[in-house]
């Protein structure tokens, strides 16, 4: 009988085969290794003498389906524990899967025994490793949120301080009588509201630090000219903004020269006012002014009073930006901003 | 509804199109333009109450939309055995998703952003398919003759386990019916992607055919627990594979076995195999991409407190559920 099976000697899994009356026909080089049984002692013997688990009642009705030329049946290591435990005590124990199936030819049943002893092993070191993973995930996750919402209450708070320092400039400048002082405080105002509109940006904003540039300078805007509505001829504001995303600082800083620039308008200007934001073919950022107004002699008389323009050229230097300003036909400004770098600027 | 071509190319097909964004639909139905009568619907559910009324020759439906998936649509469509075809149009250039759509019964799927050329001749493609062939008759007389052999079978089964096992399992009275592939993904689908387990033979000879004991992840999860009797979670994707391999080899075979002997069919076996997926996948792969039908019996085991639903999935190619039938009617004498 041997020769019929020794190819199953070549295979890296146990193999035996057994005839009805449970006499071992065969017995593979991968079983003798596993038990300890030499194929000479196990041959012709009964596999219930080696192994008593196949007296069970249970085990042997199913296998006697196969006998009878029925389906193959398994035998799981998780239900029947080891099936073929080592007569070598010091061997641990092995997560084997056996299977039995019919063979035709001699009415027999053939035995694969599986070694799965890997496989569980690194299936349970994988399932560890997934759920510590989870676990960190988890706790990323929460960590992000967290800092988020720091990030949110952070802004709502410096919005809410910055309101409160743009109401005692209000409340001060009440009590002074029209004039120079007065205008101050009141430009004032407006560029402090210009940074607290930023940090509402901020406050609103769900993730990332991008703000939308076109809400933000209208809302600006609005801020302003709220100042000059009920003054007789008050001018009307054309916007053309691009839905541009924006980095905070450079936002901050486009936001804070609008404000120079439209203060300067809505006071200066006539009755048009134009702003348009729009992205360059190269990456940069184009922002132009003009009003109808009576313009003013080029190049722009830099009087060290006019502090606004002096602000706008500061800010346009700290954008490494170039600033143009034509006032022969109404006044024109012009900035142009070069792509930001992330991590550049917002320092001073 | 018939397909009418007129002469010069254009075409009067009723076309519905799906998606949430406006925009998406407009560039549909421009590119569509006049050869095609169009209906939009912004949502799943729209869609589904619009198909439901009204016969459309084609629908165009997008996957990413928020109250209900177009997978969803296609699920629901199924269960309802709608005939009518439907291109999945979607930005998802991944493989598993055009096997999910085509599992659940779309005739193709394009990519956006559409073009002119693409969409149009998916059109004049999908108009020119065959309608899906209908499911043959299981005569009820058959059908009661297959459910008396069920019912055999799975006292078997419960006896074999009950033998093994230190507690009672009862396995309740199956019911039985007939569906497709498409239908059976569709079922398991539903929730989202539905994650399966399954352990299965295949039979040849006497009658050719794949079984499979088909459980959701959770049931098939609850069951090895349960049996095993393990607390620890990390053991449990190691343990469960072997147990689940046995039990769905102890409840197949008692269906296997009942099925040869009553029939007195010749058969052989190939070796149980255990499998976990994604249900499109796994119906995929069990049917090998083929038509055919499927009879499932549904099972419920019960195991100390619990009640789990198992389904025992018999697929058979459209050959072999004749020749099951002629077996079934000698038998029952009709």
């Amino acid at each position: 009988m041997r020769e019929d099976f020794s190819l199953l000697d070549r295979m890296p899994m146990g193999a035996f085969v057994l005839a009805r009356d449970y006499s071992i026909l065969f017995w593979n080089l991968c079983m003798e290794d596993w038990t300890f049984i030499a194929a000479d002692e196990a041959l012709g013997s009964d596999l219930r003498d080696l192994f008593p688990k196949f007296r069970k009642a249970s085990i042997d009705a199913r296998l006697q389906t196969v006998f009878a030329g029925g389906p193959p049946v398994v035998l799981s290591y998780q239900l029947h524990g080891d099936i073929f435990p080592s007569r070598q005590t010091t061997f641990v124990p092995r997560v084997r899967q056996c299977l039995a199936s019919y063979l035709p030819s001699i009415k027999g049943v053939l035995f694969s025994v599986e070694d799965r002893t890997d496989i569980a092993a690194k299936s349970r070191e994988a399932r560890f490793e997934i759920e510590r993973r989870k676990t960190v995930e988890r706790e990323l996750r929460s960590a992000v949120e967290q800092k988020d919402m720091l990030m949110r209450e952070l802004n709502h708070r410096v919005k809410n301080n910055l309101i409160m320092v743009q109401n005692l400039i209000s409340l001060e400048s009440e009590t002074l009588p029209e004039g120079q002082a007065k205008d101050l405080l009141a430009a004032l105002e407006a560029r402090i509201n210009s940074i607290s509109a930023l940090h509402d940006s901020l406050y609103r904003l769900e993730s990332g630090s991008d703000i939308k540039a076109d809400e933000y300078l209208a809302s600006i805007c609005e801020h302003i000219s709220a100042a000059f509505t009920g003054l007789p001829d008050s001018p009307r504001i054309e916007f053309s903004l691009e839905a541009l995303r924006l980095p905070s600082d450079q936002i901050l800083y486009i936001g804070l020269a609008v404000n120079e620039l439209m203060t300067n308008a809505l006071k200066y200007g006539g009755k048009k006012i134009s702003l348009s934001l729009a992205r360059l073919p190269g990456g940069g950022i184009e922002l132009v002014l003009r009003d109808d107004g009576p313009g003013f002699e080029s190049p722009l008389p830099m009087k060290p009073d006019s502090l606004g323009i002096r602000l706008v050229t500061l800010l346009a230097e700290q954008m490494k930006a170039t600033f143009e300003a034509e006032g022969s036909d109404g006044a024109f400004f012009r900035l142009r901003i070069p792509p930001m770098v992330r991590g550049e600027g917002g320092g001073s | 509804m018939g397909v009418r071509y007129p002469q010069q190319g254009a075409c009067l097909a009723k076309i519905l199109i799906v998606d949430d964004s406006a925009t998406s639909r407009s560039i549909a139905a421009r590119l569509i333009g006049e050869n095609h009568e169009l209906f939009e619907a912004a949502t799943g559910r729209a869609a589904l109450d619009l198909i439901s009324a009204n016969g459309f020759d084609l629908v165009l439906l997008d996957l990413l939309m928020p109250d209900m998936s177009g997978f969803d649509v296609l699920s629901q469509l199924a269960s309802g055995g709608s005939v009518i075809p439907v291109i999945v149009v979607t930005a998802d250039i991944q493989n598993t998703t055009k096997a999910r759509a085509k599992a659940l019964g779309a005739a193709l799927l394009i990519h956006k952003p559409l073009s002119r050329e693409v969409l149009l001749e998916a059109i004049e493609t999908a108009l020119r398919l065959p309608p899906p062939a209908a499911l043959p008759d299981f005569e009820p007389a058959l059908k009661d003759g297959f459910a008396a052999l069920m019912n055999e079978a799975f006292a078997k089964a419960a006896d074999v386990l009950n033998t093994m096992m230190s507690f009672p399992i009862a396995l309740s009275v199956p019911a039985i019916e007939m569906i497709s592939a498409r239908e059976l993904s569709a079922r398991f689908s539903r929730s989202g992607p539905g994650k399966l387990s399954a352990v299965g033979m295949r039979c040849s000879g006497g009658l050719d055919a794949s079984i499979e004991l088909i459980f959701t992840s959770e049931d098939a999860l609850g069951l090895a627990d349960c049996v095993l009797g393990i607390d620890e979670p990390g053991e449990r994707d190691s343990m469960r594979a072997g147990a689940l391999c046995e039990i769905g080899n102890i409840v197949i075979n008692a269906v296997l076995g009942t099925m040869s002997n009553s029939l007195k069919l010749d058969l052989s076996f190939t070796v149980p195999c255990y499998l976990e997926g994604e249900a499109f996948a796994l119906v995929d792969e069990i049917s090998l991409g083929k038509g055919g039908v499927i009879l499932l019996v549904k099972t419920r085991f019960e195991v100390k407190d619990l009640r789990l639903h198992g389904d025992i999935a018999i697929f058979l190619s459209l050959a072999s559920f004749e020749s099951l039938s002629a077996m079934l009617r000698l038998r029952t004498g009709g």
